[in-house]
């Protein structure tokens, strides 16, 4: 038992800091899509991209193992992002007969991956007193 | 076909990446030789930093930069290898591994005024991005304004990361020698983010070139007369919903497919402003080849160069486009990367335009606007 919640703790761990990376990446493509959208008038997609960061960066502070929501709402940016993606991919293989470059595979489908793999891996525990008060105590943290 | 340097590997960083390769054999020994109780978080940043030494020390090999950079790449691998032993040892990477990270993130920053980003250097950036996430991560509970601040200090770093590489990617393509005017191309030249180019040899146009690029100038603004009324182009098929802008780009699906390429009278596109009077302005068309990859007819030689645009993100909320793939590479989220467009080339049939077959530069174009309008 301690040994499981141990390893969920680990896990959660390295979930956090890659959500963290990811958060801060979809700042950067809000800002950017602001920019693009002055130019081509398309701002639907910059607040896609601002709803996109604070979900994963608020769902973030509060992933819990017993805490259902937060990774919820990860798993619809994650899955809707791969998806995207996915989708991107096949019309340039038919299309452009050509693969996105590194950056793109990196963080627009293993980052998603590694996350959803990760949330996968935890397991729900149920929530005691004692790992309620030290959870929110790292959430706070966090 | 050349495209931006940023979105390709550079030559000169090759042997950073066959560097790379090492790091997976050497974590497997680590972890046989006794590193096992580390917790996985703290194997991702071993992992992180020894991949960031690796590329440092692979950056040696190839590197043009002189003697005091060379000295800078191999003080960084020694500290980030040093610091990873530091971390399998179970003690914390500290201030040290915050000093090292943040160094060499910045000082990436500083390279992108000389030179241009590419893949290798910036999967490193992230993965150094991402090791400094796993080192400042509170291990004891902080105050909520001291997890606020090392998140937001992440999120500048990406951020800045993100604004230099772009700069650094533009600039590049307008200092080059033989710069690029826009989509304007000499050979030699860098492009900017988001077009390619052909190579296309340094000389003169041929008079028999000259006189087809003229011929068929002459034709397409004989043909597209019409289309001044954006009206006659609406019921033509172009879509002018939305008018606006000093380069609204009207697509007409149906000539997409239609079989005819380069044809004066059936542009793909028309390009339209609005004068400051409010009228809409046609300033010229943009002719585009049927499939992604099939070159388009050079009748003009050098004067005629088509090009194509890649890594485009496409909205899907509504279609259009939506911006260009960012250096880290994502679109805006609700976008569709398409890495490679239809060549295409434009045609200016505004009279006196600089360049016919190349780019209207923008303080021409306002120019040129200024006196529609005062004329009207």
């Amino acid at each position: 038992m301690g040994t499981e919640s141990r390893r969920t703790d680990d896990l959660l761990d390295v979930a956090r800091v890659l959500l963290l990376l990811q958060g801060c990446i979809l700042v950067a493509t809000t800002i950017e899509s602001v920019a693009w959208g002055a130019v081509f008038g398309a701002s639907g997609t910059a607040l896609l991209s601002a709803a996109s960061a604070v979900t994963i960066l608020v769902a973030r502070i509060r992933l819990r193992p017993d805490r259902g929501w937060p990774r919820r709402l990860i798993f619809v940016v994650e899955y809707v992002t791969v998806s995207v993606f996915v989708i991107g991919i096949v019309l340039s293989l038919v299309l452009a007969h050509a693969l996105p470059p590194l950056l793109a595979l990196i963080t627009q489908l293993l980052l998603p991956i590694a996350v959803i793999t990760l949330l996968r891996r935890t397991r729900r525990a149920p929530r005691t007193p004692l790992a309620s008060s030290h959870v929110t105590a790292l959430e706070v943290a966090s | 076909m050349i495209g931006s340097p940023m979105y390709q590997l550079s030559p000169e960083h090759l042997a950073g990446l066959v560097a790379l390769t090492v790091v997976p054999f050497a974590l497997w020994l680590l972890g046989r030789r006794g590193g096992r109780g580390l917790p996985p978080v703290q194997w991702v940043l071993v992992g992180l930093l020894l991949g960031s030494a690796a590329v440092h020390a692979g950056l040696l090999v190839g590197n043009d930069h002189g003697p005091a950079v060379g000295l800078l790449f191999a003080a960084d691998a020694a500290f980030l290898v040093a610091i990873a032993r530091r971390v399998l040892r179970g003690s914390p990477a500290g201030r040290l591994g915050v000093a090292v990270l943040v160094g060499s993130i910045v000082a990436y920053w500083g390279a992108m005024v000389n030179e241009p980003p590419d893949q290798l250097g910036l999967v490193t950036k992230l993965g150094e991005i991402l090791a400094l996430a796993i080192v400042i991560r509170p291990t004891v509970p902080l105050r909520r304004l001291g997890g606020f601040a090392r998140g937001l200090a992440l999120c500048l770093l990406v951020v800045g990361t993100t604004a230099t590489s772009w700069f650094g990617a533009f600039k590049v393509s307008a200092a080059e020698p033989g710069a690029i005017a826009g989509h304007h191309v000499q050979a030699g030249s860098v492009p900017p983010p988001g077009t390619i180019f052909p190579e296309v040899p340094s000389r003169d146009p041929f008079p028999a070139e000259r006189a087809a690029a003229a011929t068929f100038l002459g034709a397409t603004k004989l043909a597209l007369a019409r289309y001044a009324d954006p009206a006659v182009a609406a019921a033509a098929g172009y879509q002018l919903t939305g008018l606006h802008g000093i380069d609204f780009h009207a697509s007409n699906p149906a000539y997409e497919h239609d079989g005819r390429t380069f044809d004066p009278a059936h542009p793909e596109q028309l390009v339209y402003a609005v004068a400051a009077n409010g009228r809409p302005v046609l300033l010229g068309a943009v002719f585009q080849m049927q499939e992604i990859g099939q070159r388009g007819p050079a009748i003009g030689g050098p004067l005629t160069v088509w090009h194509a645009h890649e890594n485009v993100c496409i909205s899907l909320t509504p279609p259009g486009l939506s911006g260009l793939m960012s250096p880290l590479g994502t679109c805006p989220v609700g976008s569709i990367l398409l890495p490679r467009t239809a060549d295409m080339i434009h045609v200016w049939l505004v009279p006196g335009a600089p360049d016919p077959f190349g780019d209207l530069d923008e303080a021409w174009k306002r120019t040129y606007l200024e006196a529609v309008a005062a004329r009207r």
